[in-house]
């Protein structure tokens, strides 16, 4: 037995920091959450408990309009980002060429560069060759912003299998087709649900993109509300942002759980 | 290495290799011609009517960047963009520098709790970062306006000065520290540390000597993933700064917007893309550096 149980609060800062770092992200947060059912028209003050804010913004049509413009886009944005990254994943293989790290270096790049710089450059682009700033310019800027997010889940997972079952199914004469179909795809299932939800909520979250490159008629949902939050705190923007907070911390949740659950049932299998 | 050369490159491991045009062809387009494209744009000269270039090979952007040229036709050192440029550095440096004293012992408290809380921990660390960014924004609108929390508190009125930029751009990115450091310090071996301890080494000794160079590569990750964004950023400065201080960012939107000179815009994008570069380069990964 050691003499002296040793224990985190040994190494000095640690544990007040970290405690303080959580206040620091959640106080903000909580913030709003509280603040989303206040009475009072004034958006600061508390004036006791209420709902009545939520229903007014189910009329305001600006903002349901902004909401359909987001969703059309990051649904499609999702399904087609995942796509792009599962092909990118499994085509790329382990190959190590020079050119291919220059093109995978390429569609990685939005994880690193100033989103300013892509954006203005995606409009700079658009308006070179002429591609009108519809929806389907925006759907496709969507796209290449989250494809490089898109691909770590689903590159984890391959990387996660024995090699030895590919290698096998190439051996016994499968073709790399059908090695795609049969073995990749369907185990590349659960990351790609996570690869679409994480393209889905990049997509509704962008703003910076959307704003150089959306058209009048292509106004997404943060465009709007930046608008509103220029204007300073109101009753109504605090329910909208207490809105952006709980819906995809509750479809994280859910993704979690789900998750934790499959990999319980697992290892249960496995055992 | 246990993979043979040979094998390596042996196409179609997972599939066929022709799938991944979808993304080459993504990529090359609407990422590297992008690129390319206001590279270009930054030597031409600006358009007849605003928005728009001519092409017209010229160095005005640049110079007008750096320099200015009076009536009589003196060039000399232009402080406007220079000091919005160092300015935007500073701010992105301030808040790095934060980002990395408070993240680094949040990163390791994490990563010496019992497994299960880890990763609660790190969904903790992680959900503020999936809140869309104008929510959070809004939430220190919230706290630092006029009559909001802080000011009835009894502090100054911070809401649309430098400040909030500052607390807005830390907290956006105090996640983006966390999470890479943690992903180090998690590998942490705890015996070295309690021989450390048993062999007498005080507790900032074993952090600052041990601790903190076997994660510095996620110390390096980090400070590159908050410095670039914090750098080019526009949605704080533009709501918790009220865009009163210029940064680099909100002078690109303007270029490309109101002020409609894009060569200018993009010579200041190229400008931002080039720091991006050296402050990839230089927390890249290094092999063969070793802590003495």
């Amino acid at each position: 037995m050691r003499q002296r149980a040793w224990s985190v609060s040994n190494l000095p800062i640690i544990r007040p920091m970290g405690i303080s770092s959580l206040i620091f992200l959640y106080l903000p947060l909580l913030t709003v959450l509280i603040f989303a059912f206040n009475k009072s028209e004034d958006a600061t003050t508390w004036g006791g408990f209420s709902t009545r804010w939520f229903s007014t913004i189910l009329e305001n049509t600006d903002l349901i309009r902004s909401a359909k413009v987001s969703l059309s886009i990051a649904v499609p944005c999702a399904l087609i980002a995942a796509m792009i990254a599962a092909g990118l994943a499994i085509g790329m293989g382990r190959a190590t060429g020079s050119v291919q790290n220059v093109l995978r270096a390429l569609v990685n790049a939005p994880l690193v560069l100033p989103e300013i710089v892509t954006s203005v450059g995606t409009l700079a682009f658009f308006s070179q060759v002429g591609i009108p700033l519809r929806y389907g310019s925006l759907l496709f800027a969507h796209v290449v912003m989250c494809v490089p997010f898109a691909f770590l889940p689903i590159r984890s997972r391959l990387r996660d299998f024995d090699e030895n079952i590919f290698e096998a199914a190439r051996d016994l004469g499968a073709s790399s087709f059908r090695v795609m179909t049969k073995i990749s795809i369907p185990l590349l299932v659960p990351a790609l649900l996570s690869s679409g939800l994480l393209s889905f909520i990049i997509s509704m979250d962008d703003f910076l993109t959307s704003l150089f490159v959306s058209g009048p008629e292509t106004t997404t949902l943060p465009i709007y509300i930046f608008g509103l939050l220029k204007l300073g705190a109101s009753p109504e923007v605090n329910v909208i942002a207490a809105l952006l907070l709980i819906i995809p911390t509750l479809g994280l949740l859910v993704g979690i759980t789900w998750t934790a659950t499959r990999r319980r049932s697992n290892e249960a299998r496995h055992q | 290495m246990r993979i043979p050369v040979r094998l390596q490159r042996e196409p179609g491991i997972y599939g066929p290799n022709a799938v991944s045009f979808p993304a080459y062809v993504t990529g090359v387009f609407l990422v590297g011609m992008p690129l390319v494209v206001i590279t270009v744009f930054s030597f031409l000269s600006r358009g007849d009517f605003g928005s728009g270039v001519i092409r017209k090979f010229t160095l005005e952007a640049y110079r007008t960047v750096f320099f200015e040229t009076d009536l009589m036709g003196n060039s000399s050192f232009n402080f406007t963009y220079l000091h919005i440029i160092g300015r935007s550095v500073l701010l992105a440096f301030t808040v790095t520098l934060i980002c990395l004293l408070v993240g680094i012992p949040t990163a390791i408290w994490i990563a010496l709790q019992k497994k299960s809380t880890q990763r609660i921990l790190i969904a903790l660390v992680t959900i503020p970062f999936w809140v869309n960014v104008l929510a959070r924004t809004y939430a220190w609108m919230l706290l630092l306006s006029e009559g909001g929390l802080f000011d009835k508190l009894g502090s100054p009125v911070l809401l649309y000065t430098s400040w909030a930029t500052f607390i807005g751009l830390t907290y956006a990115f105090l996640p983006f520290m966390v999470l890479p450091i943690y992903a180090s310090a998690e590998k942490l071996d705890r015996s070295i540390l309690e021989a450390a301890f048993d062999l007498g080494a005080s507790g900032w000794r074993v952090l600052i000597r041990i601790v903190i160079p076997m994660i510095r590569f996620g110390i390096f990750a980090g400070i590159a993933i908050v410095f670039i964004p914090a750098l080019g950023a526009y949605v704080q400065p533009a709501l918790l700064g009220g865009n009163k201080v210029m940064l680099i960012g909100s002078l690109i939107n303007d270029q490309f917007g109101e002020s409609r000179n894009w060569p200018v815009g993009s010579a200041l994008a190229v400008l931002l893309l080039a720091m991006t570069g050296v402050i990839l380069l230089s927390t890249r990964r290094r092999k063969l550096e070793f802590s003495s």
